[in-house]
């Protein structure tokens, strides 16, 4: 990712004031505070080196060990940086208090007190900035108040968690986990955590959690987090299906990661057993779950086939014709049809 | 070799800052190196670039004063500088996780940069609190072309800057005012006033097809109508659930509809009971039902329940001549 001046030149400003008030640090220290590779933290902290204070020949806005700088190590010798960093630009601003929205809606009791009162003086300090921030709207999907709380204190205290939990084919089971992290992806609030019964990681939807109850049992360290959700992981060794996918489905290209996609030719109409139309597309992606690909092609009907492996849309059309017999043995046959609905896009 | 944008741009904050009277712009030309060796038009046409972006891209409050030749600039440090936060170490640690929980590129440094301002001024972060009040959290995507353009979007709706970009519907470029950003359901949407077609509309991020473009002028348009905003961000976050259907379900398998369930008095196959539910889109809705198989049966409107047997009936028909022209 290339820097540009408009991120730079505020970040240098901020570097060289928060450098001043350092003996030592080092380059790796700098990328990891500012966000940055490496080598642009490195390229900053040269850069200053190289600002001539306005008016004073020989005199630079910082000047540091350069053998040291070499070696990762910096070591500020000399500062004509300002005292104090600029004020919040609105960038930042919004950013922050954005963020801090966010975590307000994920936390429960003390802690939510804590993030909203934070989120105040930092609408303070932003001052005309903070009202464009309310022109950013994020609403995540969480559990209840009483599962976050159960989660915030069984992660707290290190103690395991009993979750009545709902998946999303709609299987209801009971887990026992020890709770690792939360996390936002995508929108979604979740539960990461060990599952004993599994003996594996799980990511577990906060807002599909129907009752946590926090356990005596004291939870084991599972080692470290990955910065990465489970499925993540699972889903780079996961089989790869192709679909072929009109119009009306593409939304799933936009929901679920995919590995490939391309636009579909005529070609790719008649191996569906389709007629082909403007906008179908070729999409591979991974799956964890046979059973959430058996539900995918009820849910999308005739609007997605599956290509490869074939074998693999039998549960799905097994599915649909025992819930059509059903339908047939409920009554004689649908009644007469209404008005077309609308659709929406 | 020559200063880049951002030395000359950093050197000329530096002058400007705590000059003890306004500089001329002919002073600051003989003092900021990145101007040597360039023509008048050159230099002027440079300076008021770099004067632009302190003042716009980092909100530096540069005073002019004067006019003509003896107009003069200077930023007064106590106008630039961050006033002190009075944050407590818990307040800072939340701080410190909001700053931390951007995946997204451009809203990772900017909220970044400002923690680091932060502890400039002596703000520290509790770690201990960290650990023990808060559960550590990301904000990550996994796809990203449903954040792509946030940061860039960010900026024009804070600088009210127009923006055009490709966008899927028709493969078509739109000129859109930005009014603001939501996301709900794991969707992130602009919205504003679509230029092209009159009125306000809202964009999924994940069907722009293309880089956005941001328009050169700040300002650009009016400050949008606080409940104009309002209203297109409820639209976004609140799908009303305008129908109800009535649904037989196999006991046992109630929370597979991952919906409010309501209990109804219509007779049910044996094994089932009936329960009335609310939906907001039918198609949606009727792909919801298919996934369920034979755990839930419609029994009412009747028109749903048609729906749903064609749906199911296309899924099996090969060769192509179902209809697809449903809508």
């Amino acid at each position: 990712m290339t820097t540009t001046a408009a991120e730079q030149v505020p970040r240098l400003l901020a570097l060289s004031t928060w450098l001043r008030g350092q003996v030592e640090t080092t380059v790796d220290e700098v990328a990891r505070e500012f966000g940055v590779s490496i080598d642009q933290a490195r390229e900053d902290v040269r850069l200053l080196t190289m600002c001539e204070v306005p008016g004073q020949v020989g005199f630079y806005l910082l000047d540091v060990d350069f053998d040291a700088l070499d070696a990762g190590v910096i070591r500020p010798s000399l500062d004509n940086a300002p005292t104090r960093p600029a004020r919040f630009s609105p960038d930042e601003a919004v950013t922050l208090l954005v963020g801090l929205r966010v975590l307000a809606e994920t936390s429960t009791g003390q802690t939510a007190a804590v993030v909203e009162s934070a989120r105040r003086k930092i609408a303070a300090a932003a001052g005309d900035h903070a009202a464009v921030a309310d022109r950013f709207h994020l609403s995540v999907a969480s559990g209840s108040p009483e599962v976050r709380e159960a989660v915030a204190r069984a992660l707290a205290e290190h103690r395991s968690l009993a979750l009545d939990y709902v998946d999303a084919q709609g299987r209801a089971t009971q887990r026992t986990v020890d709770g690792l992290t939360t996390r936002v992806v995508d929108g979604y609030h979740y539960l990461e955590a060990w599952d004993l019964d599994r003996a594996d990681r799980r990511s577990f939807r906060m807002d599909r959690i129907r009752v946590a109850a926090v356990l005596t049992r004291v939870a084991l360290d599972h080692g470290d987090v990955e910065r990465v959700p489970s499925w993540t992981r699972r889903l780079e060794q996961a089989d790869q299906i192709t679909l072929w996918v009109r119009r009306p489905a593409a939304w799933l290209v936009e929901y679920y990661p995919t590995t490939r996609i391309r636009p579909a030719t005529a070609e790719d109409a008649a191996r569906a057993g389709r007629a082909p139309s403007a906008g179908d597309l070729v999409v591979t992606l991974g799956v964890l779950d046979p059973s959430w690909l058996t539900g995918l092609l009820l849910r999308c009907g005739a609007d997605l086939v599956l290509l490869e492996p074939r074998e693999a849309r039998q549960g799905a059309l097994d599915r649909a014709r025992a819930t059509l017999a059903l339908y047939r043995g409920t009554d004689s046959g649908p009644g007469p049809a209404d008005e077309p609905a609308a659709r929406v896009g | 070799m020559a200063p880049s944008n951002a030395e000359r741009r950093v050197v000329l904050t530096m002058l400007l800052l705590g000059a003890p009277q306004p500089l001329t712009k002919a002073r600051i030309r003989e003092l900021v190196e990145g101007y040597a060796g360039l023509s008048e038009a050159a230099f002027n046409q440079s300076f008021e670039r770099d004067k632009r972006a302190l003042r716009v891209e980092m909100g530096l409050p540069i005073e002019t004063s004067g006019v003509g030749e003896d107009e003069g600039y200077r930023i007064r440090l106590g106008e630039f500088a961050l006033a002190p936060v009075d944050l407590t170490p818990e307040e800072a640690a939340a701080v410190a996780l909001a700053a931390r929980s951007w995946r997204e590129a451009g809203m990772a440094a900017s909220s970044q940069r400002a923690l680091m301002k932060l502890r400039s001024i002596g703000v520290e972060p509790d770690t201990e609190a960290l650990a023990s009040l808060f559960t550590p959290s990301d904000v990550a995507d996994t796809r990203p072309a449903a954040t792509q353009g946030l940061a860039v979007l960010r900026d024009a709706i804070t600088n009210r800057r127009r923006v055009s970009f490709d966008y899927a519907d028709r493969g078509a470029r739109r000129h859109v005012e930005p009014w603001g950003l939501a996301m709900a359901h794991g969707q992130w949407y602009l919205f504003g006033a679509d230029l092209d077609r009159h009125g306000t509309r809202k964009f999924k991020l994940a069907r722009i097809r293309s880089t956005v473009k941001p328009g050169t002028a700040n300002l650009a348009f009016p400050e949008p109508d606080p409940a104009a905003v309002r209203r297109l961000t409820e639209e976004v976050s609140a799908q009303r659930a305008a129908d109800e259907a009535v649904v037989a379900v196999r006991t046992g398998r109630e929370a597979a509809l991952h919906r409010p369930l309501a209990e109804a008095d219509e007779p049910a196959p044996p094994g089932y009971r009936a329960w009335r539910v609310a939906y907001a889109y039918r198609q949606g809705f009727i792909g919801e039902l298919a996934m369920l198989g034979p755990d839930v049966v419609v029994l009412s409107p009747p028109a749903l329940r048609t729906q749903l047997v064609e749906h199911l009936t296309a899924l099996l028909a090969e060769g192509g001549d179902d209809d697809h022209h449903r809508r």
